[in-house]
């Protein structure tokens, strides 16, 4: 077969792709946009004078922690510096994660599902998934690119340094979309295909931020290194652009040829025998629970972990920063009385406790997917009750949840304690973000209301995150009416230790989401099991 | 002894779709019960109501005696079920979910999970996610036949397994009838529904159509015969029998039920040359109820196999 027969209706799966598609590609376009442009915006309200603003430079040049996370320390002389340090992170992320994820789905979890089988029984070339797949994703990462070219003029950014940040970015995206093409060569599972993606990403991010606290041509071994290359704001270079559209271009012929060389549904690696009797901890519900969840919680400590042990060494220089700056002060949410590194820290447990919010909607919404692919009534056809094979999947969710607090909570204290000798306001960081635990248990408790009596509406759980993340986040600076912030639960928990601990709001929430939990089982005894 | 499954006037709707209209199915102890019905016709909804998935709108519904939908707990403790889609844990292999399965049940038989494991030739090392349909099956059987339990239900079991193992389930579920256990087997494939099945229920709609023994079934129904005359005359008039077709002196025709000796009587005066008789099998029984009223293709069906064009 020549290798161009092998497109033979790449048209056809792209229409299929983003009619799948159709809810998820413009939701990813405007959250990232909408995110940037708000973040890249309210830093405008921040800084007052060029004093601020120096003092922001001298800050996070001086912590190599700071420079790891957010990368190259360029032209902080001037806001347009700022928004840039301060918006790399998300934008790379959401545009790397994007790319593997949509990527992983529309080729090997096509392939896995044997979908794809059906397809290519028709007239369609071997190739035209994996081209309908990039293309897709392609288009999907400009799309992001060019909303950033566009939006980003209204913040502190000039027009040129919108447009090569949207086009550094949407080539980033379109990069890391050829390079996981290759990966779903290589992997037979959609899953490893996404978790190899992703730690490829962790691996280039790590490589970046080696060189950048070295400053030396480290980064250049990593492609958000081309990308940052661009040196935005100071020169705005767009060729390290075309490098990011050359090395996807040469991972296209090496996936083209890997898919060439293997069989359809294989991989280039096997998969390995697993063992043949189950352990003695998977006997029962939450043995079960526990081995579906225990990958996902252990990747989750780890990057939850280092985000700590980031804000904790950030502390002090923060505390420098935050003297100099009342409006970051305000931004931080200083309460009267409260000293500035408690307001920072409050804000940074709020995030924290916000991120692992995600988790635990994500590893309680397991009960809904588990249900809905036949999974529960195997569980339940044995002499094991709805209600406690469900309450074992969200006692591990729950138990996920509570590790995952203490783990950034110990990771920033502990580091904290370490770098400043402070041991007392140490231990008060690292058990500061499980105050969040009802506050979390009540959004979890939402799901489950929506799962046990309308199973189809289980999303309004991500709903209410959306909305505790937009208020948590930007709250501060929105300036939305009071009221809207009393239907905030995050917002009800005390932002210790900027705040004192009062039992009131903590013991409310844990009754609120005690209710809300036995609602939603009663429910779900009551209906029908898919 | 009471029936293990008793279901009477069973409706089930979802909205505004009614998927069982006032359905009976009744499985005494110890009888492998087939449990047939054309695609969408409630045979996996009901089913599901049995175990306690679903809730049925009306009706009475007992198996082993209890309200699967009260009781479902303590009734999985005496049955054991296969699906007819069967998902899986992808990340689980084949021995870990059949050692889970059986151990939420209490413990696990170790020589008939060695020798089942043996018999439908199953990799219990394997991933999951890397099964193929019949595998998925064969793990979902493997758990539920390693199981001590009174009633094994299953919903089309052997529909992604080859003839090799499709022969081996047959042969385990004879073994499961001797120790006693009671069978409910919902089934496209009517020849292993024949060959297992004492008495069957076909539903259609969501309503029983036919429920009995197989033999009263089959004896309650008109019979096709090819025969060869030497004086095929006045064969038109002869009651009870209606000629179907007539090909080079070969005549085929339907005889009508409990009329078979005086037909055959009558033929006898007539000569006869040779002589084939073809009680309906499952198959037009199961057509006869399915495509009715126009009948058209389960008369093709029945003067091929008459003219003994295809194994009966």
């Amino acid at each position: 077969m020549r290798t161009s027969d092998g497109f033979v209706g790449t048209g056809a799966l792209l229409r299929l792709a983003l009619r799948r598609d159709r809810v998820r590609i413009p939701a990813w376009v405007l959250g990232v946009v909408g995110v940037l442009y708000f973040s890249a915006a309210a830093q405008a309200g921040l800084y007052q004078d060029q004093a601020q603003v120096d003092a922001y430079g001298r800050l996070v040049t001086q912590s190599s922690a700071t420079v790891a996370l957010a990368g190259p320390a360029t032209g902080l002389d001037s806001l347009r510096g700022i928004v840039m340090y301060e918006t790399y992170l998300t934008v790379i992320c959401a545009i790397c994660i994007l790319a593997v994820l949509m990527v992983s789905r529309h080729t090997r979890a096509e392939e896995e599902s044997g979908r794809t089988e059906l397809v290519r029984a028709t007239e369609v070339g071997r190739h035209a998934g994996a081209a309908a797949a990039l293309i897709a994703t392609g288009s999907t990462c400009l799309l992001i690119g060019s909303g950033m070219a566009l939006v980003l003029p209204w913040t502190p950014l000039t027009v040129r340094d919108s447009l090569v940040y949207g086009a550094a970015m949407a080539c980033l995206g379109i990069f890391m979309a050829a390079l996981t093409l290759c990966l779903a060569q290589v992997f037979v599972h959609a899953r490893t295909v996404s978790g190899a993606g992703l730690a490829v990403f962790l691996v280039f991010y790590v490589v970046r931020a080696v060189g950048d606290v070295r400053d030396d041509a480290t980064v250049w071994f990593s492609p958000i290194g081309w990308a940052q290359a661009t040196r935005i704001p100071t020169e705005d270079r767009p060729w390290p652009v075309l490098l990011l559209l050359l090395g996807a271009a040469a991972l296209l012929v090496i996936a083209v040829r890997l898919a060439e060389r293997r069989d359809f549904a294989a991989g280039l690696l096997p998969s390995r025998p697993g063992p043949a009797r189950a352990a003695r901890s998977l006997s029962g519900p939450v043995g079960l629970a526990w081995r579906q969840q225990r990958g996902g919680l252990l990747a989750w400590s780890v990057a939850l972990g280092l985000l700590g042990v980031l804000i904790g060494t950030l502390g002090t220089s923060m505390q420098d920063m935050v003297r100099d700056n009342p409006a970051l002060a305000a931004y931080l949410a200083a309460t009267g009385g409260a000293s500035m590194i408690d307001a920072y820290q409050a804000t940074f447990t709020l995030v924290i406790a916000l991120t692992i919010a995600g988790y635990g909607i994500w590893a309680a919404g397991r009960v809904l997917t588990e249900e809905t692919v036949g999974r529960t009534a195997l569980v339940c056809a044995g002499p094991v009750g709805r209600v406690r094979s469900t309450l074992s999947d969200l006692a591990v969710a729950g138990g996920g949840v509570l590790v995952l607090l203490l783990v950034a909570g110990l990771g920033s204290g502990l580091s904290y304690a370490t770098v400043v000798g402070d041991t007392s306001q140490g231990l008060q960081i690292s058990f500061a973000p499980l105050v969040y635990l009802p506050a979390i248990a009540v959004l979890v408790g939402v799901l489950v209301l929506a799962y046990g009596w309308a199973p189809r509406w289980t999303w309004v759980g991500w709903l209410v995150l959306a909305f505790e993340a937009v208020i948590g986040w930007l709250g501060g600076v929105l300036d939305l009416p009071e009221w809207v912030y009393r239907f905030s639960v995050f917002d009800h928990a005390p932002r210790y230790p900027a705040e004192a601990l009062s039992a009131t709001p903590l013991v409310a929430m844990t009754a609120v989401a005690a209710l809300l939990l036995a609602a939603g089982l009663v429910g779900l005894r009551r209906r029908d099991l898919r | 002894m009471d029936a293990v499954i008793a279901v009477s006037n069973l409706v089930k709707r979802f909205g505004r779709f009614t998927a069982l209209d006032r359905l009976d199915l009744r499985v005494e102890a110890g009888e492998v019960h087939g449990f047939l019905g054309p695609n969408g016709s409630g045979k996996s909804t009901t089913i599901k109501i049995l175990l306690g998935l679903l809730r049925a709108d009306a009706g009475d519904v007992s198996v082993l005696g209890r309200d699967p939908w009260r009781d479902a707990v303590r009734l999985h403790e005496h049955l054991a079920y296969v699906p007819g889609e069967v998902s899986l844990w992808p990340n689980l292999t084949g021995g870990e979910v059949i050692d889970l399965l059986a151990r939420m049940r209490g413990g696990i038989d170790e020589a008939r999970r060695a020798e089942l494991l043996e018999r439908f030739g199953l990799d219990p090392t394997k991933q999951c996610r890397s099964y193929s349909k019949g595998n998925r099956q064969k793990v979902a059987l493997v758990a539920a036949l390693s199981a001590d339990v009174e009633l094994l239900v299953l919903d089309e079991p052997t529909a992604g397994l080859d003839p090799i193992m499709a022969a081996e389930f047959q042969e385990v579920v004879r073994e499961e009838v001797v120790q006693g256990r009671t069978v409910l087997l919902s089934s496209h494939i009517l020849g292993e529904v024949e060959s297992l099945c004492d008495r069957v229920s076909i539903i259609r709609d969501g309503r029983t159509v036919l429920a009995g023994r197989l033999r009263d079934l089959r004896g309650a129904s008109r019979t096709a015969v090819s025969v060869r005359l030497a004086r095929p005359d006045g064969l038109a008039e002869l009651a009870g029998l209606r000629v179907l077709e007539e090909v080079d002196g070969e005549v085929l025709a339907e005889v009508e039920t409990g009329r078979m000796s005086e037909v055959m009587a009558a033929l006898a005066e007539r000569g006869i040359e040779s002589l084939a008789v073809h009680p309906p099998t499952l198959e037009e029984l199961f057509l006869r109820n399915y495509d009715d009223p126009a009948g058209t293709r389960h008369e093709t069906g029945r003067l091929a196999s008459a003219r003994g064009d295809q194994p009966a």
